[in-house]
């Protein structure tokens, strides 16, 4: 494996071999974790950076702020576990259907896609075309190549958010215009679907290539030396399954056959009752478990999930509170287990060396 | 006719079959509210009981509303003359937030148990829902938000309806992803409910 120097993370290639293992399926000498909220002391409040700007689109534009602000972030501090810092170039999750001309709206942490096909009779399916002069593909390559210039020794950097496929065309129709398609119109659908997926492929190499030695890694900040990729349909939660293996399930194993390792995002309890289908994918080497908020968040009630995606012997990525961590330990083994949590930085070792206990 | 067959293919979204249905029954001179009870609302109803027991999804929804829309516009003139509404609903999703989904549902599943439902869309600030309550003498506010940073709004709407003096005249209702039971308690409002069709019931009820 590659050698790598993070000033701020003595312990990156300890690391890697560990998320390399955890990828692979072995055995790890524990769970590895990633923590949020790494340094607090930089806490800001964004609205007021915001308003300083003349739009908000202003601001998701400033790509010295948002390379400087996330260099800044990490001066004076020390990161814990295997929180690998990676800087990816966002512009939001529909940043894929914005390269086909979908506008953007944009809000204070995340961005919208504006719907511009109302009825399905109106798509052109032929005439779609990735545009690569387009303002947003030119701001990904600028937020990107300004990040690997100011890279070295701080930090990785990843690839931006691409959903392509289902959660990509919704960009387009939005939802209930998809949701109508999908019975009245199935071929159509399909015909689409397939488009979005398969130029999806030469996008992530442009910039596997553009990104050169870095590992492979995205938003989710597990990196890979090969090629990893994050396949989702967050729209899977409105779907049966019979839809859902009718639609989506195509689309998913065509990605994930692509890539050397894929993490399957499933976000929600909706996206869960697709849980059966996706662990039949070899490729889908892990899932990553968003268990939603409020009433979902706590952890402890989706151990089943948990307990049956390690009997299928792959990867799950868990997300839950520091308050859930004992009882979670106490509860389920750590094969298979990458956490990640919010805590102060001065916690985390204290968290890291619970965790290395548990996984004697 | 019997008028179960309007309500069968309704929970089947066959919008055509449905709208010559409707027709051929207002033909034969069955009363325009006996219609829309025991055909269209009866078929809304099947239709939320499958979905709150996830036997039907978003799609079989959405197109059984759609087919119901049909009818009731056949209906709609007929019904003006004695409105037949059980209740006003103005519904939105709170400033900040353009999650629609949720909100979508709702309205669709309101106007499945018959009541009237004012649609202000996504970001709407906390004063054009009590205006709007205000203005068209709504029973209801309905609010929703999918992020954990606008649901704070929903708090900012109770107060609003308390500066503007209306809050004894209107239940204010929300859901949300992060909403719960606790947050609605929190911030004073009446109800909580998880999930589109037990919304459409609290409001039923609220309105009864």
């Amino acid at each position: 494996m590659k050698k790598y120097y993070i000033e701020t993370m003595p312990q990156v290639n300890e690391s890697m071999e560990r998320v390399e293992l955890w990828y692979q399926g072995e055995k790890t000498d524990r769970a590895p974790i990633r923590f949020s909220e790494h340094n607090a002391r930089h806490n800001v409040d964004l609205s007021q950076i915001i308003a300083r700007y003349p739009t908000v689109k202003d601001f998701w534009f400033d790509t010295e702020y948002q390379v400087n602000s996330f260099i800044e972030n990490l001066e004076g501090s020390t990161v814990y576990g295997d929180t690998f810092p990676v800087f990816y170039p966002n512009l939001g999750p529909s940043v894929y259907a914005s390269y086909y001309g979908v506008p953007l709206t944009y809000a204070d942490v995340t961005s919208w896609a504006i719907h511009t096909v109302s009825d399905m009779d109106e798509l052109d399916v032929g005439s779609l075309k990735i545009d690569r002069e387009c303002e947003n593909w030119k701001k990904i390559d600028e937020l990107t190549d300004y990040a690997l210039a100011r890279c070295k020794d701080k930090f990785f950097v990843g690839y931006t958010d691409l959903h392509p496929s289902m959660d990509c065309a919704v960009d387009f129709t939005g939802v209930d215009t998809m949701c109508m398609a999908l019975i009245d119109d199935p071929d159509k659908v399909k015909e689409f679907l397939n488009k979005l997926c398969d130029d999806f492929f030469p996008v992530y190499d442009y910039y596997d290539n553009r990104l050169g030695d870095m590992p492979s890694v995205s938003w989710m900040g597990i990196p890979f030396e090969g090629k990893m990729h994050i396949p989702s349909c967050d729209f899977s939660s409105m779907l049966s399954p019979a839809m859902f293996e009718e639609f989506v399930l195509p689309c998913v194993i065509k990605e994930a056959k692509a890539f050397d390792h894929n993490i399957f995002h499933m976000d929600g309890p909706g996206v869960m009752r697709h849980l059966d289908m996706l662990l039949d994918v070899d490729e889908i080497r892990a899932i990553q478990l968003v268990q939603g908020v409020g009433e979902d968040e706590p952890i402890m009630q989706w151990l089943p999930v948990i307990k049956k995606i390690q009997e299928r012997g792959k990867g799950i990525v868990v997300g839950l509170q520091k308050h859930e961590l004992k009882e979670f330990m106490a509860n389920v083994d750590p094969k298979g287990i990458f956490l990640t949590l919010a805590a102060d930085e001065e916690e985390q070792p204290e968290i890291v060396k619970m965790v290395e206990e548990w996984c004697k | 006719m019997d008028l179960q067959e309007i309500s069968v293919q309704l929970q089947a979204g066959k919008a055509k079959i449905v709208k010559e249905l409707v027709q051929k029954a207002i033909d034969e001179g069955i009363p325009a509210e006996k219609i829309l009870k025991e055909g269209l609302l009866s078929g809304m109803d099947v239709v939320g009981e499958k979905f709150k027991n996830n036997e039907i999804f978003v799609p079989e929804v959405l197109i059984a509303a759609r087919a119901m829309n049909q009818g009731t516009a056949l209906l709609k003139p007929l019904l003006v003359q004695n409105s037949t509404t059980s209740g006003k609903v103005c519904i939105g999703t709170v400033k900040g937030d353009l999650h629609d989904i949720g909100k979508n549902l709702c309205k669709m599943m309101m106007e499945g148990k018959g009541l009237e439902v004012i649609d202000l869309g996504s970001d709407v600030e906390p004063e054009t829902f009590v205006k709007t309550a205000q203005e068209q003498g709504c029973q209801i506010i309905c609010l929703s938000a999918l992020l954990t940073t606008t649901m704070g709004v929903m708090a900012d709407v109770v107060k609003a309806a308390e500066a503007a003096g209306i809050r004894d005249k209107v239940k204010i209702m929300i859901g949300g992803a992060p909403v719960t039971d606790a947050y609605c308690e929190q911030i004073g409002a009446d109800a909580y409910t998880p999930d589109a069709a037990s919304a459409a019931e609290k409001a039923a009820e609220f309105c009864a």
